[in-house]
Protein backbone atom coordinates (compact mmCIF):
# COMPACT_ATOMS: atom_id res chain seq x y z
CA UNK A 1 0.00 0.00 0.00
CA UNK A 2 3.39 2.34 0.07
CA UNK A 3 2.22 3.46 3.76
CA UNK A 4 3.52 3.23 6.65
CA UNK A 5 1.04 0.86 8.77
CA UNK A 6 1.04 0.83 12.55
CA UNK A 7 -1.12 -1.32 14.92
CA UNK A 8 -1.79 -0.16 18.51
CA UNK A 9 -3.09 -2.94 21.22
CA UNK A 10 -3.77 -3.24 24.94
CA UNK A 11 -3.52 -6.63 25.38
CA UNK A 12 -0.43 -9.13 26.08
CA UNK A 13 -0.24 -11.44 21.83
CA UNK A 14 2.12 -13.58 21.15
CA UNK A 15 3.41 -13.68 17.43
CA UNK A 16 1.35 -9.89 17.37
CA UNK A 17 4.26 -8.81 14.82
CA UNK A 18 4.08 -12.03 13.11
CA UNK A 19 0.19 -11.53 13.02
CA UNK A 20 0.21 -8.37 11.64
CA UNK A 21 2.82 -8.89 8.54
CA UNK A 22 0.38 -12.03 7.43
CA UNK A 23 -2.87 -9.50 7.70
CA UNK A 24 -1.13 -6.47 5.70
CA UNK A 25 0.55 -9.07 3.09
CA UNK A 26 -3.20 -10.40 2.73
CA UNK A 27 -4.80 -7.13 2.42
CA UNK A 28 -2.01 -6.28 -0.28
CA UNK A 29 -2.60 -9.71 -2.49
CA UNK A 30 -6.56 -8.92 -2.18
CA UNK A 31 -5.90 -5.49 -3.63
CA UNK A 32 -3.56 -6.64 -6.25
CA UNK A 33 -4.40 -9.92 -7.49
CA UNK A 34 -6.66 -8.79 -10.13
CA UNK A 35 -3.35 -6.60 -12.27
CA UNK A 36 -2.35 -4.38 -9.40
CA UNK A 37 -3.63 -0.88 -7.90
CA UNK A 38 -3.88 -0.22 -11.30
CA UNK A 39 -6.31 -2.19 -13.27
CA UNK A 40 -6.25 -1.28 -17.03
CA UNK A 41 -7.23 -2.38 -20.45
CA UNK A 42 -5.43 -2.85 -23.44
CA UNK A 43 -7.92 -2.70 -25.96
CA UNK A 44 -11.58 -2.15 -26.51
CA UNK A 45 -13.88 -4.06 -24.98
CA UNK A 46 -11.51 -5.34 -22.78
CA UNK A 47 -13.12 -7.06 -19.96
CA UNK A 48 -11.11 -8.33 -16.50
CA UNK A 49 -12.82 -10.95 -14.15
CA UNK A 50 -12.58 -8.81 -10.40
CA UNK A 51 -12.43 -10.52 -7.20
CA UNK A 52 -15.26 -10.18 -4.67
CA UNK A 53 -13.85 -7.69 -2.90
CA UNK A 54 -12.94 -5.54 -5.90
CA UNK A 55 -16.29 -5.93 -7.45
CA UNK A 56 -17.75 -4.45 -4.56
CA UNK A 57 -15.26 -1.85 -4.15
CA UNK A 58 -16.11 -0.56 -7.83
CA UNK A 59 -19.55 -0.92 -7.21
CA UNK A 60 -19.21 1.56 -4.26
CA UNK A 61 -17.39 3.70 -6.39
CA UNK A 62 -20.21 3.85 -8.95
CA UNK A 63 -22.42 5.02 -6.03
CA UNK A 64 -19.80 8.39 -5.32
CA UNK A 65 -20.05 8.70 -8.63
CA UNK A 66 -23.18 9.15 -9.09
CA UNK A 67 -23.73 11.58 -6.44
CA UNK A 68 -20.81 13.75 -7.04
CA UNK A 69 -21.87 13.56 -11.49
CA UNK A 70 -18.38 12.46 -11.74
CA UNK A 71 -16.22 14.45 -9.54
CA UNK A 72 -15.20 11.32 -8.18
CA UNK A 73 -14.31 8.56 -10.57
CA UNK A 74 -12.59 5.39 -9.64
CA UNK A 75 -11.08 5.27 -13.66
CA UNK A 76 -9.24 8.71 -13.14
CA UNK A 77 -5.71 5.72 -13.77
CA UNK A 78 -4.93 7.42 -16.87
CA UNK A 79 -4.09 10.31 -15.21
CA UNK A 80 -2.98 9.47 -12.06
CA UNK A 81 0.08 7.45 -14.34
CA UNK A 82 0.40 10.35 -16.61
CA UNK A 83 0.93 13.02 -13.50
CA UNK A 84 3.10 10.37 -11.78
CA UNK A 85 2.75 12.61 -8.57
CA UNK A 86 5.08 10.80 -6.27
CA UNK A 87 8.13 10.71 -8.65
CA UNK A 88 7.53 14.13 -11.26
CA UNK A 89 9.05 17.24 -10.66
CA UNK A 90 7.61 18.93 -13.54
CA UNK A 91 3.84 18.65 -14.62
CA UNK A 92 3.10 16.91 -17.76
CA UNK A 93 2.46 18.14 -21.38
CA UNK A 94 -1.21 19.78 -22.04
CA UNK A 95 -1.77 17.09 -25.00
CA UNK A 96 -0.59 14.10 -22.42
CA UNK A 97 -3.44 15.32 -20.08
CA UNK A 98 -6.07 15.68 -22.33
CA UNK A 99 -5.06 12.67 -24.05
CA UNK A 100 -5.46 11.23 -20.28
CA UNK A 101 -8.64 13.07 -19.30
CA UNK A 102 -10.01 11.46 -22.86
CA UNK A 103 -9.83 7.99 -21.35
CA UNK A 104 -11.60 9.01 -17.76
CA UNK A 105 -15.17 8.33 -17.46
CA UNK A 106 -16.77 6.06 -14.66
CA UNK A 107 -19.76 5.71 -17.64
CA UNK A 108 -17.80 3.98 -19.96
CA UNK A 109 -17.19 0.73 -17.15
CA UNK A 110 -19.62 -1.48 -17.19
CA UNK A 111 -20.24 -3.87 -14.02
CA UNK A 112 -21.89 -7.20 -14.37
CA UNK A 113 -21.44 -9.10 -11.41
CA UNK A 114 -17.67 -9.39 -11.09
CA UNK A 115 -16.78 -8.99 -14.59
CA UNK A 116 -15.58 -5.41 -15.64
CA UNK A 117 -15.48 -4.25 -18.67
CA UNK A 118 -13.64 -0.99 -20.28
CA UNK A 119 -15.12 0.76 -23.24
CA UNK A 120 -12.04 1.70 -24.57
CA UNK A 121 -8.13 0.52 -24.55
CA UNK A 122 -6.00 2.69 -22.56
CA UNK A 123 -8.73 3.22 -19.85
CA UNK A 124 -8.12 1.81 -16.39
CA UNK A 125 -9.14 2.35 -12.30
CA UNK A 126 -7.04 3.23 -9.69
CA UNK A 127 -7.77 2.22 -6.32
CA UNK A 128 -5.30 4.40 -4.13
CA UNK A 129 -8.28 6.29 -3.29
CA UNK A 130 -9.80 3.17 -1.72
CA UNK A 131 -7.64 0.62 -0.51
CA UNK A 132 -6.22 1.88 2.32
CA UNK A 133 -9.73 2.43 3.76
CA UNK A 134 -10.78 -1.02 2.58
CA UNK A 135 -7.76 -2.51 4.25
CA UNK A 136 -7.98 -1.11 7.57
CA UNK A 137 -11.89 -2.31 7.44
CA UNK A 138 -10.58 -6.16 6.62
CA UNK A 139 -7.35 -6.38 8.97
CA UNK A 140 -9.70 -5.55 11.72
CA UNK A 141 -12.30 -8.55 10.81
CA UNK A 142 -8.93 -10.55 11.23
CA UNK A 143 -7.62 -8.77 14.31
CA UNK A 144 -11.08 -9.31 16.03
CA UNK A 145 -11.39 -12.76 14.79
CA UNK A 146 -7.88 -13.59 15.68
CA UNK A 147 -8.68 -12.73 19.86
CA UNK A 148 -7.49 -9.05 19.69
CA UNK A 149 -10.38 -7.18 21.47
CA UNK A 150 -9.53 -3.64 20.88
CA UNK A 151 -6.73 -0.89 19.27
CA UNK A 152 -6.03 0.81 16.49
CA UNK A 153 -4.60 0.73 12.85
CA UNK A 154 -3.42 3.64 11.15
CA UNK A 155 -2.41 3.17 7.53
CA UNK A 156 -0.52 6.02 6.68
CA UNK A 157 -3.20 8.68 8.66
CA UNK A 158 -5.99 6.29 7.74
CA UNK A 159 -7.21 6.08 11.58
CA UNK A 160 -9.64 2.72 12.23
CA UNK A 161 -10.14 2.08 15.96
CA UNK A 162 -12.24 -0.69 17.15
CA UNK A 163 -13.70 -2.12 20.20
CA UNK A 164 -13.82 -0.35 23.58
CA UNK A 165 -10.79 1.86 24.70
CA UNK A 166 -9.45 0.81 27.71
CA UNK A 167 -7.60 3.98 28.46
CA UNK A 168 -11.26 6.19 28.28
CA UNK A 169 -13.95 5.10 30.78
CA UNK A 170 -16.44 5.87 27.47
CA UNK A 171 -13.96 3.24 25.38
CA UNK A 172 -13.96 5.91 22.49
CA UNK A 173 -10.33 6.85 20.88
CA UNK A 174 -9.77 10.44 20.41
CA UNK A 175 -8.47 10.93 17.08
CA UNK A 176 -6.60 14.19 16.48
CA UNK A 177 -6.79 15.79 12.60
CA UNK A 178 -3.79 16.97 11.70
CA UNK A 179 -3.72 20.83 10.75
CA UNK A 180 -3.58 21.36 6.69
CA UNK A 181 -1.51 24.50 7.35
CA UNK A 182 0.86 23.02 10.28
CA UNK A 183 1.15 19.35 9.77
CA UNK A 184 2.70 19.54 13.43
CA UNK A 185 -0.18 20.63 14.72
CA UNK A 186 -3.83 19.40 15.12
CA UNK A 187 -7.22 21.32 14.75
CA UNK A 188 -8.79 19.31 17.16
CA UNK A 189 -10.15 15.71 17.84
CA UNK A 190 -12.61 13.35 17.19
CA UNK A 191 -14.12 10.84 20.01
CA UNK A 192 -15.21 7.61 18.08
CA UNK A 193 -15.73 3.99 18.24
CA UNK A 194 -15.26 1.30 15.76
CA UNK A 195 -15.32 3.60 12.92
CA UNK A 196 -12.45 5.11 10.47
CA UNK A 197 -11.34 8.68 10.18
CA UNK A 198 -10.02 9.42 7.11
CA UNK A 199 -8.47 12.87 6.04
CA UNK A 200 -8.01 14.13 2.26
CA UNK A 201 -5.55 17.38 1.44
CA UNK A 202 -3.56 18.67 -0.82
CA UNK A 203 -0.30 18.71 1.45
CA UNK A 204 -0.23 14.86 1.54
CA UNK A 205 1.96 14.68 -1.73
CA UNK A 206 2.80 17.43 -4.35
CA UNK A 207 5.37 18.79 -5.87
CA UNK A 208 6.08 22.96 -6.34
CA UNK A 209 6.95 23.75 -10.29
CA UNK A 210 7.51 27.54 -11.22
CA UNK A 211 6.28 28.29 -7.67
CA UNK A 212 3.17 26.50 -7.71
CA UNK A 213 1.62 22.92 -6.10
CA UNK A 214 0.26 19.92 -8.03
CA UNK A 215 -0.92 17.92 -5.22
CA UNK A 216 -2.04 14.30 -6.17
CA UNK A 217 -5.60 15.13 -5.55
CA UNK A 218 -6.81 15.02 -9.43
CA UNK A 219 -9.84 16.27 -10.86
CA UNK A 220 -11.23 14.06 -13.03
CA UNK A 221 -13.17 16.83 -14.96
CA UNK A 222 -10.05 19.42 -15.72
CA UNK A 223 -7.57 16.27 -15.88
CA UNK A 224 -5.32 19.05 -13.47
CA UNK A 225 -5.34 18.39 -9.17
CA UNK A 226 -8.29 19.79 -7.92
CA UNK A 227 -8.41 23.60 -7.57
CA UNK A 228 -10.75 23.06 -3.81
CA UNK A 229 -12.04 25.68 -1.64
CA UNK A 230 -10.86 23.17 0.94
CA UNK A 231 -7.00 22.81 2.85
CA UNK A 232 -8.52 19.15 4.22
CA UNK A 233 -12.14 17.24 4.66
CA UNK A 234 -12.07 14.61 7.39
CA UNK A 235 -14.82 11.64 6.99
CA UNK A 236 -15.72 9.38 9.56
CA UNK A 237 -17.29 6.51 8.85
CA UNK A 238 -17.84 3.02 9.49
CA UNK A 239 -17.53 1.55 6.44
CA UNK A 240 -13.36 2.32 5.11
CA UNK A 241 -13.67 2.37 1.41
CA UNK A 242 -16.56 5.25 1.58
CA UNK A 243 -14.99 7.19 4.01
CA UNK A 244 -11.55 6.99 1.75
CA UNK A 245 -13.29 7.63 -1.04
CA UNK A 246 -16.20 10.36 -0.01
CA UNK A 247 -12.51 12.06 1.54
CA UNK A 248 -11.20 12.10 -1.98
CA UNK A 249 -14.41 12.87 -3.44
CA UNK A 250 -15.93 16.02 -1.28
CA UNK A 251 -12.26 17.54 -1.22
CA UNK A 252 -12.76 17.69 -5.26
CA UNK A 253 -16.17 19.09 -4.76
CA UNK A 254 -15.92 21.35 -2.22
CA UNK A 255 -17.38 22.15 1.21
CA UNK A 256 -20.68 23.14 -0.11
CA UNK A 257 -21.76 20.24 -2.51
CA UNK A 258 -19.88 18.34 -0.40
CA UNK A 259 -22.42 19.04 2.30
CA UNK A 260 -25.61 18.10 0.05
CA UNK A 261 -23.49 15.15 -1.20
CA UNK A 262 -23.23 13.94 2.65
CA UNK A 263 -26.73 14.71 3.02
CA UNK A 264 -27.82 11.76 0.33
CA UNK A 265 -24.57 9.60 1.85
CA UNK A 266 -25.89 10.02 5.22
CA UNK A 267 -29.33 8.06 4.21
CA UNK A 268 -27.26 5.00 3.51
CA UNK A 269 -24.60 5.70 6.02
CA UNK A 270 -26.23 7.67 8.90
CA UNK A 271 -22.96 7.60 11.00
CA UNK A 272 -21.15 9.24 8.54
CA UNK A 273 -19.66 12.98 9.61
CA UNK A 274 -16.88 15.28 8.33
CA UNK A 275 -14.57 17.83 9.46
CA UNK A 276 -14.03 20.27 6.43
CA UNK A 277 -10.97 22.90 6.75
CA UNK A 278 -11.33 25.66 4.39
CA UNK A 279 -8.68 26.91 2.09
CA UNK A 280 -8.99 30.22 4.63
CA UNK A 281 -8.43 28.05 7.36
CA UNK A 282 -12.47 27.96 8.46
CA UNK A 283 -13.60 24.88 9.90
CA UNK A 284 -17.11 23.89 9.50
CA UNK A 285 -18.86 20.04 10.20
CA UNK A 286 -22.03 17.53 9.31
CA UNK A 287 -23.11 15.37 11.57
CA UNK A 288 -20.08 15.82 14.15
CA UNK A 289 -23.04 15.90 16.67
CA UNK A 290 -22.64 12.24 16.53
CA UNK A 291 -19.23 12.05 18.23
CA UNK A 292 -17.61 14.27 20.45
CA UNK A 293 -15.58 16.76 19.21
CA UNK A 294 -13.11 19.96 20.30
CA UNK B 1 -23.59 64.96 32.03
CA UNK B 2 -20.88 62.66 33.16
CA UNK B 3 -19.50 63.00 36.17
CA UNK B 4 -15.70 63.21 37.01
CA UNK B 5 -16.53 60.83 39.80
CA UNK B 6 -17.81 58.13 37.00
CA UNK B 7 -14.64 58.18 35.48
CA UNK B 8 -12.11 57.25 38.07
CA UNK B 9 -11.11 54.24 38.02
CA UNK B 10 -12.18 52.22 40.84
CA UNK B 11 -11.07 48.72 42.45
CA UNK B 12 -13.59 46.61 40.82
CA UNK B 13 -12.28 47.80 37.23
CA UNK B 14 -8.54 47.30 38.18
CA UNK B 15 -9.89 43.37 39.32
CA UNK B 16 -11.75 42.79 36.44
CA UNK B 17 -8.92 43.99 33.74
CA UNK B 18 -6.27 42.15 35.96
CA UNK B 19 -8.81 38.69 35.94
CA UNK B 20 -9.39 39.69 32.04
CA UNK B 21 -5.35 39.55 31.23
CA UNK B 22 -5.06 36.21 33.56
CA UNK B 23 -7.59 34.77 31.91
CA UNK B 24 -6.53 35.52 28.51
CA UNK B 25 -2.84 34.43 29.28
CA UNK B 26 -4.93 31.13 30.63
CA UNK B 27 -6.04 30.44 27.54
CA UNK B 28 -2.57 31.74 25.49
CA UNK B 29 -1.11 28.96 27.62
CA UNK B 30 -3.54 25.99 27.46
CA UNK B 31 -2.67 25.02 23.69
CA UNK B 32 0.78 25.20 24.59
CA UNK B 33 0.41 22.76 27.31
CA UNK B 34 -1.79 20.33 25.27
CA UNK B 35 0.25 20.26 22.52
CA UNK B 36 3.96 20.02 23.97
CA UNK B 37 2.79 19.02 26.76
CA UNK B 38 5.29 15.43 25.67
CA UNK B 39 8.20 17.92 25.09
CA UNK B 40 10.94 14.60 25.61
CA UNK B 41 12.03 12.02 23.05
CA UNK B 42 12.50 8.72 24.67
CA UNK B 43 14.45 6.51 22.20
CA UNK B 44 14.25 2.70 23.54
CA UNK B 45 16.28 0.09 22.81
CA UNK B 46 15.36 -3.35 22.60
CA UNK B 47 12.76 -2.54 25.64
CA UNK B 48 15.52 -0.26 26.97
CA UNK B 49 15.42 3.56 27.71
CA UNK B 50 18.76 4.38 25.12
CA UNK B 51 17.93 8.25 25.49
CA UNK B 52 15.53 10.76 26.49
CA UNK B 53 16.09 14.36 24.14
CA UNK B 54 14.42 17.50 24.50
CA UNK B 55 11.80 17.96 21.79
CA UNK B 56 12.20 21.22 21.90
CA UNK B 57 15.86 21.83 21.03
CA UNK B 58 17.29 20.44 17.59
CA UNK B 59 19.77 17.34 17.73
CA UNK B 60 20.86 14.40 16.08
CA UNK B 61 21.30 10.89 18.57
CA UNK B 62 23.52 8.25 16.41
CA UNK B 63 22.08 4.94 17.86
CA UNK B 64 24.96 2.54 17.78
CA UNK B 65 25.25 2.99 14.10
CA UNK B 66 21.64 1.51 13.75
CA UNK B 67 19.82 4.74 12.74
CA UNK B 68 19.40 8.41 13.36
CA UNK B 69 16.83 10.17 15.77
CA UNK B 70 16.84 13.94 14.18
CA UNK B 71 14.70 16.40 16.36
CA UNK B 72 14.08 19.35 14.17
CA UNK B 73 12.03 22.52 14.47
CA UNK B 74 9.43 20.58 17.23
CA UNK B 75 9.31 17.14 15.96
CA UNK B 76 11.50 13.99 15.97
CA UNK B 77 12.09 11.60 12.51
CA UNK B 78 14.41 8.91 11.31
CA UNK B 79 17.17 8.88 8.97
CA UNK B 80 19.90 6.62 8.04
CA UNK B 81 18.21 3.59 9.32
CA UNK B 82 19.96 -0.07 8.68
CA UNK B 83 16.51 -1.94 8.72
CA UNK B 84 15.97 -4.01 5.38
CA UNK B 85 12.93 -1.96 4.23
CA UNK B 86 13.45 1.32 6.11
CA UNK B 87 9.28 1.60 6.85
CA UNK B 88 11.09 3.61 10.31
CA UNK B 89 12.79 6.58 8.03
CA UNK B 90 8.76 6.92 6.04
CA UNK B 91 7.10 7.33 9.28
CA UNK B 92 5.75 10.88 9.55
CA UNK B 93 7.71 12.71 11.72
CA UNK B 94 6.15 12.17 15.49
CA UNK B 95 5.47 15.44 17.84
CA UNK B 96 2.39 14.59 19.95
CA UNK B 97 2.12 13.07 23.45
CA UNK B 98 1.69 9.35 23.26
CA UNK B 99 3.10 9.39 19.30
CA UNK B 100 5.52 6.55 18.21
CA UNK B 101 8.01 5.23 15.40
CA UNK B 102 8.78 1.89 16.12
CA UNK B 103 11.70 -0.11 13.80
CA UNK B 104 11.00 -3.31 14.48
CA UNK B 105 13.88 -4.95 12.86
CA UNK B 106 16.44 -2.87 14.41
CA UNK B 107 13.91 -2.96 17.58
CA UNK B 108 13.59 0.50 18.61
CA UNK B 109 10.80 2.68 19.40
CA UNK B 110 10.71 6.42 19.53
CA UNK B 111 8.55 7.65 22.11
CA UNK B 112 7.39 11.30 22.41
CA UNK B 113 6.46 11.16 26.27
CA UNK B 114 3.85 12.22 28.53
CA UNK B 115 0.08 11.21 28.63
CA UNK B 116 -2.52 12.67 25.97
CA UNK B 117 -6.01 12.70 25.35
CA UNK B 118 -5.10 11.94 21.48
CA UNK B 119 -4.71 8.14 20.63
CA UNK B 120 -4.13 9.13 17.30
CA UNK B 121 -3.69 11.44 14.18
CA UNK B 122 -5.64 11.41 11.12
CA UNK B 123 -4.08 13.37 8.06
Amino acid sequence: MDTVVTFTVYQKYDGFSSLCNSLLTSAEKTLTECGGYMISSSEDGQTVELTDTLASLVERSFFISELTEGDYDLSVAPLVAVWNIKNNTEPPSESDIERARSLVGYKNLDLEKNKLTFSFEGMGIDLGSVGKGWAGDAIVKELVLNGVDCGIVNLGGNIRVFGDNPKNESGQFSVGIKDPFDTQAIIGYVNVKNTNVITSGAYERFFEYNGEIYHHILDPKTGFPAKSDLASVTVICSDGAVADMLSTALFVVGEERGSQILKTVSELYPDVAAIFVSAGGEITTFNTQLYGTD
Amino acid sequence: MINEKDLKIRKNDIFLAASVIILCLIIAVIPFFFFFDGSSVLIYVDGELYAEKSLNENSVTDIDGLMQVVIENGKAYVKNSVCPNGACEHSAPVFASGESIICLPNKIMIKISGETEMDAISG
